[in-house]
């Protein structure tokens, strides 16, 4: 028999080591373990990283004192100025500081990299003996007696007919008393969840954006001493899409350029990789970024639903974390600070419940008054239609109003699945031709095996060709890694080796027709300073 | 039987892009990168676990490393991976090592493991990946096979069904097949193609028990902390940026006349145009004692280029030194002396006959250093080959000299207070740095040298020259090694100076053999080899090239002085592994394919019409050379 851990976090992300670290502090004894895919702590995450600093006393109670560099660092990261424009397809228009929304200021936060944090995080994790395994792919949930026991990793050293080679490796099983599933934003693990345990009992399906972020080096004797946000509405969106983009200076010789556009858009031809160049090249982003160079690029979609699509935060044995849990504060574009407080509140339940000696007392209310206790509900609860008055009013100039008084709504707008909006309709848009997708890819350090069984499949080729004649195949375009090409025969050609690991295509493929599973250990985007 | 492994913690380079620069400092924000096992040891951990199920009895694989501490962490990795036990030798002491002193200390380490594993019986193999990824020298496991005395079968590639197995590895003219018959002998693994996946189970049992064995300096004899002498031979006096401007020309070529212009003009030219002068050669008297040494390989009956190019630079540093100039040669003809002659050495030493077999290049190392030693030469150069490497490295453990892999660049300045020191300035974490290193005083100051960074020139007068045949005595029992098949090292894809790749657009195997074939035939007029012929993503799908030709993120990378890509639509995964080309010429007839954007130059049309015409173009060339 092997080794039965105590608490098992799957996902090494910002929520998943506030887990740990948070757990650790509570209980001493139990045993601590976090399993990621990717191959380095940060490798795979991706974020606009403007980050609410106040959460990181949960998981580092002296974070504000100490005087470890790395805090010294985020303490010193503090926004020093920040300003909000419309754009036009030619010009912008500065909104004036009196006119925007609490939620939309930043003063107080820090500008950081998502990945320096979680290596950072990582770091303190293995002081304290707790185990971090990076390079480990889980395939899917031990599930026995209705709860879950564990995980199982991923078979490795299969060719790509599905054989055993020299080197195969079954897939090994890791048993735990309780975990926390913190594998972000449309993870296998967290949809494997709430699908078997019918966790989405609420009354909205989530509802997802994509964010495109690239980083540029500003030329030598152009760095930004500042730090400053600009965050920007209208172009490249069109009148009826959510969204908006930003650019962020971190007061050294880098700037991240970013947009977040919602998914549920109508138009087959949208590219979001296009959309960022389209962006770039409007005349008052380029003014900003000169003729600084892309070095880094990546792509995340964002659980953006709100309050209304939360699914239940977990079930017997196992707790949701993170965006995996749907907790990201949409009306803030922010949701760091709440895959901190989530993951600390889940690894607060997790060794309460452990440290209870009485038998089978695994309780998900102890999480969901954690979750309540550190505000993460009710920070959500204020913007619980946020996201839905977008969709009933015109536009996004007219959504903002409305916007503001959203939570004055007493109950719950609707809203609906990304996909159901498809149309046969061109966007309009003329694309660059640089920088293309080839490039993108190669900037997000996407690397697979090939030789492995492919981790993207068509469920059934049939609907793909049903799309074709309604849709024009909108998976050519939305895809951001370029996975899916049309091949000389018309049919659609697959590219795994491509894929950004964002999961767009399970999401917004008009027939679900696409089955996304983990690839093998340390494959993946691997995100640098993002 | 026993199986040392030996690896070494690097920083993984493929996290090396514009953002891990201080464009102030000039040097690379070392922090950020993660730290990773060598690659290519990787690649020999899967082939010892393959070789060791090979053996009878009780097998083991022991993981040796040198480096600081924190490589514990990577150390415990690899017991997760199969290894049953994990030696790190670390002591402050031996920070900043160069290759001589690592490979010392590691071949200490060696024998002491053995008399715990063997009971000092000859019952090991020592296994290592051919290269690391930082320093990228390939010196250390054939240096510490000299000073183990051991015959060594470098680039390994797999292992055959016979009984005993046999390793497949490429040698200096062959791919040949060594039965291992139990005797000692270090194996390089430069391809193998099933990776390791560490087995959680494993590797969390090996964390909580911390099963690394950790050795300092006393604990190999060297004495207590602070009291060693420098083993070191050489020194890095400086690194920087390499500015390599990597921006792609983008010239669209019209005719085959233009793309054969275009080949011949940037083979033969190098790198940076640096160019010889060839005035200086007579100006200077010469000492009498041609104490620059030189090298030059051979391939049939002529020198390879990269040895022509070395010994015209060679000429050019002993007459800056005051010197003259002394070529070692082996099985030369009376025509390639001529050759050596005209090419301004002054003294010939042809060693014969030439040696074959697994020990050659023990034999012909040996023999080089029996009479240098006597001679004591001031520099001695090698052609960063394969062969020449291996060469290099064992003649410098024998000489007890500094030696400098790769050099892209050689002068000779005043430092401190010597006169003529030999700067030799090398790349290194991937090309993403470049060192100027020298060798520490009183000792041999030897290098290899990259092939395509100097001119070949020939003096503008002849030098008297001497020549002296030197009988080969030294001899060693060897291993049987069946030639397979005859295979020009070149064919190792990733050394290659001149790569023709293909894609998707070449649709058969009959294509292939009626259009590529011939074509890379033809080229041999121009390199003296065959280049090899690598290949896309699609086209080893097809079956066109061997998956270990496969060229890409995911297949090889490579950094030829020419890449010609044929029907490569320019993937950016196939982009990836080409970045390094110093010229990218493609022929594609899709005027939108994404490669055309990462060529210099570039064909549009169909490659049946084009690559015809430039097979009699490259063959007419050879005719009027025979002529």
């Amino acid at each position: 028999m092997h080794e039965k851990i105590d608490l098992l976090i799957a996902g090494g992300g910002i929520a998943g080591l506030s887990a740990a670290l948070k757990a650790r502090q509570i209980n001493r004894e139990i045993s601590i373990v976090v399993i990621d895919k990717s191959e380095y702590p940060g490798g795979a995450n991706l974020s606009g990283a403007v980050f609410e600093t106040d959460c990181l006393s949960e998981i580092i109670p002296d974070w504000n004192t100490s005087s470890d560099p790395y805090l010294e660092k985020v303490r010193n990261s503090r926004i020093e100025k920040e300003s909000m424009y419309f754009l036009n397809s030619k010009r912008q228009i500065a909104i004036p500081s009196f006119l925007l929304p609490k939620n939309l200021k930043h003063k107080n936060d820090s500008l950081i990299s998502v990945s320096e944090l979680c290596s950072y995080l990582a770091e303190r994790c293995r002081l304290q003996e707790i185990g971090i395994y990076y390079g480990f792919s889980i395939d899917n949930l031990i599930i026995q007696n209705n709860a879950v026991k564990g995980v199982r990793l991923k078979e490795s050293g299969l060719s790509s007919k599905g054989e055993k080679m020299k080197n195969h490796l079954p897939g090994e099983d890791v048993f735990a008393g309780i975990t926390i599933i913190a594998d972000g934003s449309l993870g296998c693990l967290s949809r494997e969840l709430v699908s078997c345990f019918s966790l989405r009992k609420n009354i909205n399906p989530q509802v997802y954006s994509i964010g495109v972020k690239q980083v540029f080096r500003l030329e030598k004797g152009k760095e930004c001493k500042e730090k400053k946000i600009i965050n920007t509405l209208g172009y490249p969106c069109r009148i009826k899409q959510f969204g908006g983009g930003f650019v962020y200076f971190r007061g050294d010789d880098t700037v991240s350029v970013g947009l977040i556009t919602a998914l549920d858009w109508p138009y087959n031809d949208i590219q979001p990789q296009k959309e960022i160049a389209l962006y770039t090249s409007h005349p008052f982003i380029k003014k900003l970024t000169g003729s600084s160079r892309a070095v880094s690029s990546g792509a995340k979609t964002i659980p953006e639903g709100g309050y209304y699509s939360l699914p239940v935060p977990g079930a017997h044995g196992a707790l949701l974390a993170g965006d995996a849990g749907g907790f990201v504060n949409i009306s803030k574009f922010k949701g760091l600070h709440l895959a901190v407080k989530s993951g600390a509140a889940a690894g607060d339940a997790a060794a309460v419940i452990l440290g209870n000696k009485e038998q089978n007392n695994f309780d998900l209310e102890i999480y969901k008054n954690r979750l309540e206790k550190s505000g993460v509900y009710s920070e959500l609860k204020k913007a619980a239609n946020f996201r839905q008055v977008f969709n009933y009013s015109p536009g996004i100039i007219s959504g903002a109003p409305l916007s503001i008084i959203q939570h004055l709504i007493p109950f719950p707008l609707k809203i609906k699945p990304d996909n159901k909006g498809q149309k046969k309709k061109s966007c309009g848009k003329f694309y660059p031709e640089y920088p293309n997708r080839e490039l993108f890819v190669s900037l997000a350090g996407v690397r697979h095996r090939e030789d492995q069984p492919p981790h993207i499949e068509l469920i059934d080729k049939s609907s793909c060709e049903k799309c074709r004649e309604l849709y024009s195949s909108p998976c050519l375009y939305f895809c951001p890694g370029k996975v899916y090409q049309l091949e000389e025969n018309g049919k659609i050609g697959l590219s795994p080796s491509n894929c950004l690991h964002d999961y767009t295509c399970t999401v917004k493929c008009p027939f679900n027709n696409i089955r996304w599973t983990v690839p093998e250990g340390g494959d993946g985007p691997r995100y640098f300073e993002m | 039987m026993n199986f040392i492994l030996l690896v070494k913690e690097v920083p993984d380079i493929s996290f090396i892009n514009e953002l891990s620069w201080d464009y102030k400092k000039g040097v690379l924000k070392r922090g950020k990168i993660p730290s990773c096992i060598n690659p290519s040891d990787l690649k020999a951990l899967g082939f010892a676990k393959e070789l060791s199920s090979r053996f009878p009895g009780k097998s083991a694989i022991t993981a040796l490393s040198m480096g600081p501490e924190s490589g514990r962490v990577s150390l415990s990795r690899l017991i997760g991976m199969g290894c049953s036990r994990s030696v790190l030798i670390s002591d402050p002491d031996f920070s900043g090592s160069d290759t001589y002193a690592t490979s010392y200390i590691l071949s200490e380490g060696i024998r002491k493991l053995r008399k715990d594993i063997s009971g000092g019986k000859p019952e090991y193999i020592i296994i290592s990946g051919v290269n690391s990824t930082d320093g990228d020298t390939e010196q250390v496991p054939p240096q510490v096979a000299q000073f183990l005395d051991l015959p060594l079968i470098p680039c390994a590639s797999g292992i055959t069904q016979d009984n005993p197995p046999g390793i497949l590895s490429l040698g200096s003219s062959a791919l040949n097949i060594t039965p291992l018959l139990g005797i000692p002998c270090m194996i390089t693994v430069s391809d193998y193609p099933y990776k390791v996946y560490p087995s959680f189970i494993k590797l969390r049992k090996s964390e909580k028990t911390d099963p690394v064995i950790i050795w300092n300096s006393d604990s190999l004899g060297f004495g207590k902390k602070g009291n060693r002498i420098n083993l070191s031979k050489t020194k890095v006096i400086r690194i920087y940026r390499n500015e390599n401007e990597t921006r792609r020309k983008q010239i669209e070529l019209s005719s085959a006349d233009e793309i054969k212009n275009i080949i011949n003009q940037e083979y033969r030219n190098e790198k940076k145009t640096v160019d010889l002068n060839m005035d200086c050669f007579l100006s200077e008297p010469s000492d009498g004692k041609n104490s620059v040494w030189v090298y030059a390989e051979k391939r049939d009956d002529s020198f390879l280029l990269s040895s022509r190019q070395l010994i015209s630079k060679s000429k050019v540093l002993a007459s800056e030194t005051g010197t003259g100039l002394t070529v070692v040669c082996c099985g030369a003809s009376e025509d390639m002396i001529e050759y050596l002659k005209s090419a301004g050495s002054d003294r010939v030493i042809n060693l014969y006959p030439e040696p074959s077999g697994l020990n050659r290049d023990r034999i012909l190392s040996k023999t080089i250093f029996e009479i240098a030693v006597k001679q004591m030469p001031e520099i001695f150069l090698f052609p960063s080959t394969p062969s020449g490497r291996i060469i290099a490295s064992r003649v410098a453990c024998l000489l007890k000299a500094g030696l400098t892999a790769d050099c892209t660049s050689l002068s000779v300045v005043k430092y401190k207070e010597r006169e003529k020191v030999l700067v030799q300035t090398r790349p290194a974490l991937g090309g993403n740095i470049m060192a100027d290193i020298i060798t520490r005083k009183g000792f041999l100051q030897m290098a290899t040298v990259r092939g395509g960074v100097f001119p070949e020139k020939l003096p503008l007068k002849p030098v008297k020259s001497s020549v002296d045949h030197y009988r080969i005595r030294c001899d060693y029992p060897d291993l049987p090694v069946i030639k397979d098949s005859l295979i020009p090292d070149e064919l190792f894809a990733e050394k290659s100076e001149l790569i023709i790749s293909i894609g998707g657009g070449i649709s058969s195997l009959k294509d292939l053999e009626k259009y590529i074939s011939p074509f890379a035939y033809s080229l041999k007029t121009l390199t003296g080899f065959i280049p090899p012929v690598a290949g896309s993503r699609k086209a080893v799908e097809k079956g066109l090239v061997g998956r270990t030709f496969q060229v890409g993120q995911t297949g090889k990378t490579v950094s030829p002085k020419i890449y010609i890509a044929i029907g490569i639509s320019g993937a950016v995964q196939h982009l990836e592994g080409i970045k390094g080309s110093d010229i990218i010429i493609s022929v594609n007839n899709d005027p939108g394919a994404p490669i055309i954007g990462s060529s210099d130059y570039y064909y549009t049309g169909d490659y049946k019409k084009i690559i015809p015409v430039l097979i009699t173009l490259f063959d007419k060339k050879r005719n009027e050379a025979y002529a």
